[in-house]
């Protein structure tokens, strides 16, 4: 609109830090929303994974849950709800390290698993294979008793599959900080094997796979 | 070491919730649900000769394989569109010439139709389903790793009046074929792991109940144990060496190992109670069988000596037939109701057990040798058929008998492990198995 809303807009915003720095109030401040407020709408998935850790100062605001457009591009009538929200941490980064193409995380089974991965080969296109195995592999995956964190837990695992679908090298890339739960991710992956045989389409001899598991309480 | 204890706890604390809960329990054995789109187009066929194998039927054998595989959601192109969600399709080419089939069969990714999937098969025109059927089961292998069933076979007992003959089809119902004509009552068949033969109980020779074994393929039956009292429920070890079965020569059902031609008894059980229908553990290590030793029929699980007996099933009143599953580790199990039996399956330390099948009575279940499916007989829809189950919480399929009231089915080993296994028995002239 007119720059002066803009510019209405961004004050509000200071001033809503402002108040909460000095008050440091707990709790989210609701302030009715008109019709018009979220705009550029982004979603979880498709923002850029290995987003750099918020800035320290932003402690105020660990209850919010949002995910939030970090860019206020666009219209904004109204300030928005949830002014620190950039604190809200953690979620995106552990992305499976990728050169090449990758399935997002997404909820398997009903125990509680995300699985995500990606692959090594750049020419990869093939999606069912990478379905076929997120689903395998999520099969095989019992959530570890006794896991009841209340945020996310992660780590992926590495490994090779051969053409004929057998399952080589297998190695935690990442862990989660849980023992039990890397290893049972790594067995996981050790009782997919052997995998669905590598499309004939791919030239490749085999394929390096990051799979990424994460556990949320289902 | 000190999150042992906590671990133990909670699985101690979680197994009776668990089990509780059984009959609202959807199954998800095999991650059911999660099927792959698969759109089957006709196969291209030129000009046939008279009188050959035409392309449609084999489009429509592939189609029923790949559905009854329970890993695709399979969609026919001679039938409709292709729904918006496919992940893949099949098709080739099909020709016939000089009494040969030759099956050119095809999977592409969809909609970039790269190829995930190029095989030719070639066979004896009268063959031609079989090629189908392993082309299917090369199409399941390629999206699974572990190779489809299509290629294997059933054998079960057909009741006709008040005899009871055995009988052996295709697992499409195709190739039906009696292997007795004995006027009598057969009972329990169970295939060597190599396909080629069947054990089974009959009492052909009047009286008690004898073993007795078949080539799958027919032929001439030879007995493998007529001793005195009941001999049943014959079960071959993993490595065919073996046969576990029931004897009652000594007055009391005990569970005994004879050699595969039936010599050299081995007694494993031996107690007051009645010991029967043994089933071994796919590592030929354990059996698993049902005794009434603590008042009623319960499932049991020992070593191959005897050994270390432990009982298997406690919540569920009456339980009979263990079925161990081909990968270890589950096993089948019936429990008995008001009007029969229900169909369970529980982790092979009785863990966690679930319904699979209930309404009417459903008996005898066995595993197919991937592990993926159950089948086993039931009056659920009037006269005893034969039922598969996938485990994965959608109905019963019934088989295809051929219209024959079926029971007591008994899956065969998969197709390559046939191709690969050696005969390790072979008829004998004169039958051992006197004591």
């Amino acid at each position: 609109m007119t720059r002066g809303a803009l510019a209405g807009s961004a004050m509000v915003h200071v001033a809503f830090l402002a108040v909460i720095f000095a008050v440091r109030q707990g709790e989210p401040l609701i302030v009715p929303g008109p019709d018009v407020v979220q705009v550029a709408l982004i979603e979880p998935g498709a923002l850029p994974r290995g987003v750099p850790s918020p800035a320290p100062a932003e402690k105020a605001a660990m209850k919010v849950p949002d995910i939030q457009p970090e860019r206020a591009e666009g219209v904004k009538l109204v300030p928005p709800k949830k002014p620190a929200r950039p604190a809200a941490p953690a979620r995106e980064e552990a992305a499976p390290p990728s050169s090449g193409p990758s399935l997002p995380y997404a909820r398997v089974g009903s125990a509680g698993l995300s699985g995500g991965l990606a692959v090594d080969a750049r020419d990869f296109e093939f999606t069912y294979y990478l379905m076929l195995i997120r689903n395998k592999v999520a099969q095989n995956w019992a959530p570890p008793a006794g896991l009841e964190s209340g945020r996310p837990v992660r780590a992926v695992v590495y490994f090779r599959v051969g053409r004929g679908g057998g399952v080589s090298a297998i190695r935690l890339e990442s862990g989660s900080g849980i023992e039990f739960f890397d290893r049972a991710s790594l067995r996981a992956v050790t009782l997919s094997d052997p995998l669905p045989p590598l499309p004939l389409g791919f030239p490749g001899s085999d394929l390096g796979i990051h799979f990424g598991f994460e556990y949320a309480r289902p | 070491m000190r999150r042992l204890p906590l671990i133990v706890l909670l699985a101690v604390l979680a197994a009776p919730g668990a089990r509780a809960q059984t009959r609202e329990v959807r199954i998800d054995i095999a991650g059911g649900g999660r099927r792959t789109q698969l759109y089957c187009e006709a196969l291209a066929a030129g000009r046939l000769p008279a009188g050959a194998p035409a392309a449609r039927p084999a489009d429509e054998v592939l189609a029923a394989d790949l559905e009854q595989s329970a890993v695709f959601l399979v969609s026919r192109a001679w039938s409709g569109q292709p729904p918006f969600d496919v992940q893949a399709v099949s098709g080739g080419r099909w020709k016939v010439a000089g009494g040969q089939v030759t099956l050119e069969g095809e999977v592409r990714d969809f909609p970039a139709r790269r190829p995930i999937l190029s095989k030719v098969y070639r066979g004896a025109a009268a063959d031609w389903r079989s090629l189908v059927h392993q082309f299917a089961d090369d199409i399941v292998l390629q999206f699974t790793g572990e190779t489809g069933v299509a290629c294997t076979r059933i054998a079960f007992i057909a009741p006709a009046g008040r005899n009871k003959e055995l009988w052996v089809m295709d697992l499409d119902g195709a190739g039906a074929r009696a292997l007795t004509a004995d006027r009598s009552i057969a009972l329990s068949p169970s295939w060597s792991p190599d396909g080629s033969l069947l054990a089974f109980s009959t009492y052909r020779d009047g009286g008690s109940p004898h073993l007795y074994v078949v080539p799958a393929v027919g032929g001439r039956l030879y007995q493998v144990s007529a001793r005195p009292g009941l001999n049943t429920s014959p079960a071959y070890s993993p490595d065919g060496r073996e046969i576990a079965c029931t004897l009652s020569k000594d007055g009391n059902s005990e569970i005994y190992v004879l050699d595969a031609r039936g010599g050299s008894p081995r007694r494993l059980t031996d107690n007051r109670a009645i010991d029967t229908s043994p089933c071994w553990s796919p590592t030929g290590r354990e059996i698993a069988f049902t005794s009434d030793r603590s008042g009623s029929p319960q499932v049991y699980m020992m070593d191959r000596d005897g050994g270390n007996v432990r009982r298997l099933t406690f919540d569920v009143g009456y339980t009979d037939s263990p079925a161990w599953s081909p990968r270890g580790d589950l096993v089948a199990f019936v429990s008995r109701t008001p009007v029969g039996f229900d169909l369970y399956v529980c982790g092979a330390d009785g863990t966690n057990a679930r319904l699979v099948v209930s309404g009417g009575s459903n008996e005898n279940p066995r595993w197919s040798p991937d592990g993926r499916h159950l089948v086993f007989a039931s009056n659920r829809e009037g006269p005893y058929a034969l039922f598969i189950s996938d485990l994965d919480g959608r109905p019963p399929r019934k088989l295809d008998t051929g219209g024959r009231a079926a029971m007591s089915p008994s899956w065969s080993p998969s197709a390559s492990r046939m191709a690969v296994a050696v005969p390790t028995n072979a008829p004998v002239s004169n039958p051992g198995g006197r004591p």
